[in-house]
């Protein structure tokens, strides 16, 4: 999971999955509800490539689950209010954390952290939502960090 | 920014399914003067409310349960997401337990009380593969999220005199999407049928569904009509006609 002086790779496949935590969500029949998707103008999640679903609950969240949705289910562009926005992902690498991302909120074209609507927020938390799948349910994880296997493409790009 | 906060208040205090128990003269007279911004007020208004409530005589078992779910909610943290999720407050809590008195008055039970990740809290219903829901967010803000024929979410602003109607909006499209109705399941095709074993009353929502089908045949139980009808364009007017007498 460490960095490790890897570069950054802003490339992400379309069927790459971004995972995120939840919490006890109630989760029926694997799917995720909207009002446990939430929104950030810069969402934190953990990309496939460079990672499994249970590291964004180690080494001491493992109460929680883990959701997911692929890149091509992001939500597309919404209007609204003589506004354009649209979302897109953001490899945003940490020392500890290879495989961190972000999704972006771009307002106009322009990324901004500023405050939005509810209503815009609301769409973006729904079509997260209807597009995502529930990995690993809240507390049924392994407490266990030596059962924990390797990184996918751990050496991809290694300095 | 919208509240639901006045007109709930209002709209609860004179339905005839809403505070029987022996404060509701105090509840009256309380939504006359009382202002949301107002956080300590609202946290001792809420608590009144919910007390009336529970203790409502016939009231359906499902609203105590989602009142205590209300209770439980009241007492969770900052974070309780693992991310940075504030806890539901006490306007949101009262105003979901308003909605909760028009949705026992509609008979409509949700399927789901949930606090939501934006700071709020979120009454959700399930079918199929289909979600709708409204969340009552800390801000007093309430919006719907219903899918539209295609399933893609639609979000709805609820206005501050809108509230039962929302709801009912989301009743509507529950009854139309539900396995007892398959009015959803053959819009092309024009063979829209109600399952007879599950009498349903068509809501002029439905009814506005069925007229742009050009020929769809319906059976419905409504106290008015319990016979199998044959809808066309124009006599779904009829009927339409009729309810409104």
């Amino acid at each position: 999971m460490y960095r490790r002086e890897r570069p950054v790779n802003p490339q992400f496949d379309a069927a790459e999955r971004l995972f995120r935590r939840c919490v006890d969500l109630e989760i029926r029949e694997g799917r995720v509800f909207a009002d446990q998707i939430p929104f950030y103008p810069a969402m934190s999640v953990n990309r496939s490539r460079y990672s499994y679903p249970e590291d964004v609950i180690y080494p001491e969240i493992w109460r929680c689950g883990v959701f997911s949705f692929r890149v091509d289910a992001i939500p597309d562009r919404y209007a609204i209010a003589g506004a354009g926005y649209e979302w897109l992902p953001s490899h945003e690498p940490e020392d500890d954390n290879y495989a961190h991302s972000e999704v972006h909120t771009l307002k106009n074209g322009v990324f901004s952290q500023t405050k939005l609507s509810l209503t815009v927020k609301k769409h973006f938390r729904a079509l997260l939502a209807k597009s995502s799948t529930v990995e690993i349910e809240p507390g049924s994880a392994c407490p266990d960090p030596e059962d924990r296997r390797g990184f996918p493409d751990a050496d991809e790009g290694n300095a | 920014m919208s509240t639901a906060f006045n007109s709930t208040v209002s709209q609860s205090s004179t339905g005839s399914d809403s505070f029987h128990g022996p404060e509701q003269s105090q509840l009256q007279a309380k939504s006359q003067w009382y202002q949301p911004t107002v956080i300590d007020s609202m946290l001792h208004y809420e608590k009144k409310v919910v007390r009336a409530l529970r203790s409502e005589a016939g009231g359906p078992a499902w609203r105590r349960e989602a009142l205590d779910r209300l209770d439980s909610l009241g007492r969770l943290e900052t974070g309780w997401d693992s991310y940075q999720a504030p806890p539901p407050n006490a306007q949101a809590r009262f105003n979901t337990s308003c909605a909760l008195v028009d949705l026992a008055l509609l008979d409509f039970p949700p399927h789901r009380v949930a606090p939501s990740v934006e700071g709020g809290i979120a009454l959700a219903w399930r079918v199929g593969d289909k979600d709708a829901n409204i969340e009552f967010f800390n801000t007093g803000e309430v919006l719907t999220e219903i899918p539209d024929a295609d399933g893609m979410p639609m979000i709805e602003d609820v206005g501050s005199e809108d509230l039962r109607a929302a709801l009912g909006r989301i009743r509507d499209w529950y009854l139309l999407n539900s396995p007892g109705c398959h009015a959803n399941k053959s819009a092309a095709s024009g063979d829209r049928q109600c399952d007879t074993s599950t009498p349903h009353t068509l809501t002029y929502a439905q009814m506005r569904t069925i007229e742009s089908c050009k020929h769809g045949m319906w059976s419905c139980a409504d106290g008015n009509m319990s016979q199998l009808h044959v809808f066309t364009p124009e006599s779904s007017r009829t009927y339409r006609d009729n309810m409104e007498r």
